[in-house]
């Protein structure tokens, strides 16, 4: 386990489309393979939207056309029948919030999926600068009359120093032992930690716990000295700001490069799930390879591709 | 209660204004080309002279060229680059059907700019195209309850180029009465458009504020 992702990260829309497409183009795996289904990804999110809904239409809150996810927002819209919304779309009146329409009347929002981050929710109560938020949405959302998914403040779990203290959690909060294993995490923040990162700084990854989307992730072995030594500095200036993982070695998969030949790609695996009336996990995911054969970086926001992912039924 | 957010509404709008425009321009350009090579060498300039676009060929393929690639901001390809850009932002409100039918001709365009081919042959083609997304649209059940909005960009174009294009306030009127009852659909109640023959900036500013004054009010 690499990282958690309490707010739902982006990208089921490209497995959800490329399975619409392979079973088109190679239904002969279907029909011999017992893969799962993943077609009602929309359908769960919509049940899950209706369950928290306080009254009044789901809508899908969207940054924009020129956010890397307008895909997304835009397909799980028309999928799970929720209206896609800009910022300016949707009004607080009276503690309650609505959607404009063009004909002038307005529908009460009961629900949003919103895809945008805190920050820019609600210039009335974070960032004053934002012009993509709703102002005194916050307000609705304290009164009761708005469902939020994601929540306020849900990001703090995306915070790679939080999960460093996942496996603790889950020994606290559910008496038991994690199932899968995070990477050996080291926190800069405590002082043992701390020395051993800057010790063994040529054999570990350093991440940015503030950072996201591959952005802040160094690996230490490919450094030059004043790289490492500035990096150095900083951590030790603001050791709240980094973690350190040992290097774990990915998954390789076949990838048809440009030139039509196979070679490996390293990959990994980002799944979703909905927590509604209940828990769904996605008999699916994204799987995510580096463009570059010698990279880490499966991100797609710096050019990594993806796969469709089969589960299998289990056989009985 | 038809849930359309404001935003929505005028890409809606705007990209059956820009299919219409692409239908209709390419229409012209083929009839243009045809001109140029049988009759007037220079009657595509005066046409697009009316447009306020001042055009430059020294031959019929130089002038398709021009017309479908070249020209700034007024070529076909800008033109359902723009089309396809509204329908992207509309994309919740569109079958995909729809969508992969705007963005295949859009693709179709790109590809031929970059091997910098075009043809007659191949203009022609790309009409039956645009007739299929006109077709698909006609025929959806999806885009039912966003059909008006599609239908009065496509409509008001059509009048706007019979003006500007043609000056024909004549041709545009005869399109008045479906104006009016597009408009019906897309806000019950609204105040019919009137318009006479007799004054062309004033017919074309009223076309063209139609859907604006069909959108603007809101009440609380």
């Amino acid at each position: 386990m690499l990282e958690d992702n309490i707010r739902v990260p982006s990208g089921v829309s490209y497995p959800l489309s490329l399975r619409m497409l392979t079973r088109k183009v190679f239904p002969e795996f279907f029909e011999k393979l017992p893969i799962q289904g993943v077609s009602d990804y929309p359908k769960k999110l919509e049940n899950a939207m209706n369950y928290v809904n306080t009254g009044g239409i789901n809508v899908i809150l969207t940054p924009g056309r020129y956010n890397s996810a307008f895909y997304e927002h835009s397909y799980l819209a028309k999928e799970s029948g929720a209206i896609l919304a800009n910022g300016e779309d949707l009004v607080v009146e009276k503690d309650k919030v609505y959607l404009k329409t063009y004909n002038g009347r307005k529908a009460r929002v009961g629900a949003i999926y919103r895809r945008l981050d805190d920050d820019a929710l609600d210039p009335v109560e974070f960032h004053p600068d934002s012009l993509i938020g709703v102002p005194n949405i916050t307000q609705a959302y304290r009164a009761g009359n708005i469902a939020l998914m994601n929540s306020i403040g849900n990001g703090i779990a995306d915070d790679k120093g939080i999960y460093y203290f996942v496996p603790a959690m889950i020994k606290y909060y559910m008496n038991e032992e994690p199932i899968l294993q995070n990477a050996p995490t080291y926190l800069a923040f405590f002082e043992k930690d701390r020395n051993h990162i800057l010790q063994n700084m040529r054999t570990l990854v350093i991440k940015d716990v503030a950072e996201a989307g591959g952005y802040g992730v160094v690996f230490g072995s490919q450094l030059t000295k004043p790289e490492r030594e500035k990096l150095k500095d900083a951590i030790i200036a603001e050791p709240r700001r980094f973690i350190a993982q040992e290097v774990i070695e990915f998954y390789d998969i076949e990838c048809l490069d440009e030139a039509g030949t196979f070679s490996s790609r390293k990959a990994d695996l980002r799944m979703f799930s909905i927590y509604g009336e209940d828990i769904f996990v996605w008999p699916g995911g994204l799987t995510r390879f580096a463009m570059d054969p010698t990279s880490y970086i499966v991100n797609s926001s710096q050019g990594g591709g993806f796969k469709d992912t089969w589960v299998l039924k289990e056989q009985r | 209660m038809i849930l359309i957010p404001p935003q929505a509404a005028e890409h809606l709008y705007w990209m059956g204004r820009y299919i219409q425009r692409a239908e209709s321009m390419t229409r012209l350009v083929i009839a243009l080309f045809d001109k140029i090579l049988d009759e007037d060498f220079d009657d595509a300039k005066v046409f697009y002279a009316k447009l306020g676009i001042a055009l430059e060929y020294d031959s019929a393929q130089m002038f398709l060229r021009e017309s479908v690639f070249n020209l700034e901001d007024a070529s076909l390809c800008n033109t359902i680059n723009a089309a396809r850009e509204n329908a992207i932002l509309t994309r919740s409100h569109l079958s995909n059907r729809m969508f992969s039918r705007i963005n295949a001709l859009y693709l179709a365009y790109q590809t031929a700019k970059e091997e910098r081919t075009v043809s007659l042959y191949w203009l022609e083609g790309t009409l039956k195209e645009l007739d299929a997304i006109w077709g698909n649209f006609e025929l959806s059940l999806v885009e039912a309850k966003e059909s008006p909005l599609i239908q009065l960009g496509k409509v008001v174009e059509r009048m706007d180029l019979n003006i500007r294009l043609y000056d024909s306030i004549e041709a545009a009127l005869m399109d008045v009465e479906k104006l009016n009852s597009i408009a019906e659909k897309v806000r019950p109640n609204h105040k019919h458009v009137a318009l006479s023959s007799s004054n062309r900036f004033k017919t074309l500013q009223t076309i063209n504020s139609v859907f604006e004054a069909l959108t603007t009010t809101h009440e609380s």
